[in-house]
């Protein structure tokens, strides 16, 4: 089985899948095709070659930044929202 | 998306079939099972900062006052937090099961200890989709 060419495949595909979430896609279904692209381009990228504890400490470190720095956005826009009276 | 995990289950029981055999291929069976894992496992956590992400949103969107939006955010928060234990569990297992084979493959050791981290690490990659699954289908 030739998983490069499928994975070239999946992602042109998901190109065109995307475009169409973003505009009438619910936010579950974006959640599920972040996960659909995280997966195909690890594969294109041939990553799944390459692991050692450091790569793993990585992923975990950026995860928990990505988290924190999201709830740092909707603090601020919830804090925009309903501004402190003086 | 559930693919890479079925098949990390595959490998897995591969490696363990080849303990009695040829180590390097143990090892090389555990490393690609590992692998797989790792995919799966980042996969996963896409999927749930995406949509926690878009959770928040819709939170301070619908927020009736700044305690209301709080309160509504701490509560997804906590749910949330519990999710990222999993996920801090499934990284840790996959980095302790890779240094085990690095370890086994440098030293030309069993590489018995390795394959089962490995399983413990598929256990936990497992345990991780399932919050998943149970965090987005209960709302917050």
């Amino acid at each position: 089985v030739n998983w490069e060419a499928i994975a070239k495949l999946l992602g042109s595909a998901l190109v065109i899948i995307s475009s169409v979430v973003e505009q009438k896609g619910s936010d579950e279904l974006k959640a599920e095709l972040a996960g659909l692209t995280s997966l195909l381009t690890t594969l294109r990228a041939g990553q799944v070659a390459d692991l050692d504890e450091a790569t793993v400490r990585a992923e975990l470190d950026s995860f928990i930044a990505r988290v924190m720095a999201d709830r740092q956005g909707a603090d601020a826009a919830l804090a925009a929202r309903f501004p402190d009276k003086k | 998306v559930l693919h890479p995990l079925k098949s990390a289950i595959v490998l897995l029981m591969l490696a363990l079939a080849c303990c009695g055999g040829g180590q390097k291929a143990s090892i090389q069976e555990a490393r690609s099972g590992l692998a797989v894992s790792l995919t799966a496992v980042n996969a996963a956590r896409d999927t749930m900062v995406t949509w926690s992400a878009a959770r928040e949103a819709a939170i301070v969107q619908a927020a009736t006052s700044k305690a209301d939006g709080e309160a509504k955010l701490a509560a997804h928060r906590s749910r949330v937090d519990a999710a990222i234990l999993l996920f801090t569990a499934a990284y840790t297992s996959i980095a302790a099961a890779s240094s085990a084979l690095a370890l086994a493959a440098g030293e030309g050791k069993s590489p018995l200890e390795a394959v089962l981290l490995t399983a413990e690490a598929v256990k936990a990659v497992i345990a991780v989709r399932q919050a998943v699954a149970v965090l987005k289908g209960g709302g917050s």
